[in-house]
C-alpha cells in the first residue's frame, strides 16, 4: 500500500487529471499553431572574412531574376555591384575596339548606298 | 471542558485527509463529509470546467487557423531576431506575431480555469478566488450560516451540463460565494443542501441533549 503511494507520488499520479491533461493538450496545439505560422529557432554559423555563406543558412531571395543571374554568372553580378567593386563603377565606360570597327563599317556602307542612289536619280533625270 | 476540547482537537489532527474532485461519482462512492467526519477529513474540490470556456475555445481555434494562413500569405509578419550567440554561431528566433492572438485566448481560458476552486468539507463551503491573480479572496461559509443554494444555467450551459451555483449567506442579502462554470450544478445544490440539513440536525440534537455545543463552536464547526 505504501509502495503504491510512493510510486504514485514519484510518477505525479495526482497531476494526471482530465483538467490538467486538457491543459497540456491545448498548450501542445498552441505550439503547433506557432510552428505552422512560421515560428522557429534557427542557428547561423559565424562567417569568416573572405569565406562564403554556409549552405545551412540562405537569405530569402528578394529578386529571383537577379538571384538566378548571379547563380549562372557570378562575376557579372559582382562587377555590376558598385559596393563590391567601386573602382569599376566609378571608371568611365570603356568602348570595345571591335564595336568601334563595326560602327565605322556601317557608316561607310550607309554613305555608299546614299551615293549610289544619287547616281541613279541623276542618270534617270 | 478543556480536556474535551483538547481531545477533540487531537482526534482531528490524527485523521487522514482525503481531497477528491467533486464529481457525482466520487460523492456517491466516498459519501458525505459529515457522515465520515469521525474517520476521515473528506474534502471535495469543485473547479470551473473547460466546457465553461467554450466561446474562448472557439476563438482560439479560429484565430489559430487565421494566424497560420495569414502568416503564410504575408511573411513580413514573422519577425526575426537574434537570441544569443554561442561559440560557433548565433541563434535566431522567428516570431510569428499573429500567434499571439490565439495565445491571448488560451491565456484567458487558463486564467479562468485555474484561478478559482471551491471546497466543500464537513464544516462548510470555501471558495478560493484569485489563485493565479495578484489578489486572493477566500470567503468561507459554515453550513449553519448558509441561507440558500441556487443553481443557474443558460440554455447553452444546460446543453453542456454546466452552470453556476450561487450560495447566499444569512449575514448578507447578496450572494456570498458564486461557483462559476462548474459541472452538474443541480447535484452540487442537492449535495450542499443535504450537508446543511445534516449539520442543522446535529446541532439541534447536541443542543437538546446538552452536548458539546461549546466545543463545536470553538472548533468552528
Amino acid at each position: 500500500m505504501k509502495a503504491g503511494k510512493v510510486v504514485n507520488f514519484l510518477l505525479l499520479g495526482d497531476a494526471f487529471t482530465s483538467r490538467n491533461i486538457t491543459s497540456i493538450g491545448l498548450v501542445i496545439i498552441f505550439f503547433f499553431i506557432f510552428y505552422l505560422a512560421g515560428g522557429k529557432v534557427t542557428w547561423r554559423p559565424q562567417i569568416q572574412n573572405g569565406a562564403s555563406l554556409s549552405p545551412v543558412y540562405t537569405e530569402p531571395a528578394s529578386n529571383p531574376v537577379v538571384k538566378s543571374a548571379e547563380r549562372f554568372s557570378p562575376e557579372i553580378s559582382v562587377a555590376q555591384d558598385p559596393v563590391v567593386s567601386p573602382e569599376i563603377a566609378t571608371e568611365p565606360t570603356a568602348v570595345d575596339p571591335s564595336v568601334e570597327m563595326e560602327s565605322e563599317k556601317m557608316r561607310n556602307l550607309r554613305d555608299r548606298l546614299q551615293n549610289l542612289g544619287a547616281k541613279r536619280s541623276g542618270e534617270g533625270g | 471542558m478543556e480536556s474535551a476540547l483538547g481531545q477533540s482537537q487531537n482526534s482531528i489532527a490524527e485523521l487522514p485527509i482525503l481531497n477528491l474532485p467533486g464529481t457525482p461519482a466520487n460523492i456517491a462512492r466516498f459519501g458525505s463529509p459529515s457522515d465520515r467526519r469521525s474517520e476521515v477529513t473528506l474534502r471535495y474540490y469543485f473547479y470551473p470546467t473547460w466546457r465553461s470556456q467554450l466561446s474562448s475555445l472557439i476563438w482560439f481555434v479560429l484565430t489559430g487557423f487565421a494566424a497560420v494562413l495569414i502568416s503564410d500569405a504575408v511573411p513580413e509578419i514573422v519577425i526575426k531576431g537574434e537570441l544569443f550567440k554561442t561559440g560557433g554561431g548565433t541563434w535566431y528566433l522567428h516570431l510569428p506575431l499573429l500567434a499571439f492572438v490565439p495565445g491571448f485566448f488560451l491565456g484567458k481560458m487558463f486564467l479562468r480555469i485555474f484561478d478559482s476552486q471551491y471546497i466543500v468539507d464537513a464544516r462548510g463551503v470555501e471558495a478560493q478566488i484569485g489563485l493565479v491573480s495578484l489578489r486572493l479572496r477566500q470567503p468561507r461559509l459554515r453550513f449553519e450560516d448558509i441561507r440558500g443554494v441556487e443553481p443557474g444555467q443558460t440554455i447553452w450551459q444546460r446543453l453542456l451540463g454546466i452552470g453556476d451555483v450561487a450560495i447566499g449567506s444569512a449575514m448578507t442579502d447578496g450572494v456570498e460565494i458564486l461557483m462559476k462554470g462548474v459541472s452538474s450544478p443541480r447535484e452540487i445544490q442537492l449535495f450542499i443542501s443535504g450537508e446543511m440539513e445534516k449539520r442543522v440536525r446535529s446541532l439541534t440534537q447536541s443542543g437538546t441533549s446538552g452536548g458539546n455545543t461549546y466545543v463545536a463552536a470553538v472548533r468552528g464547526d
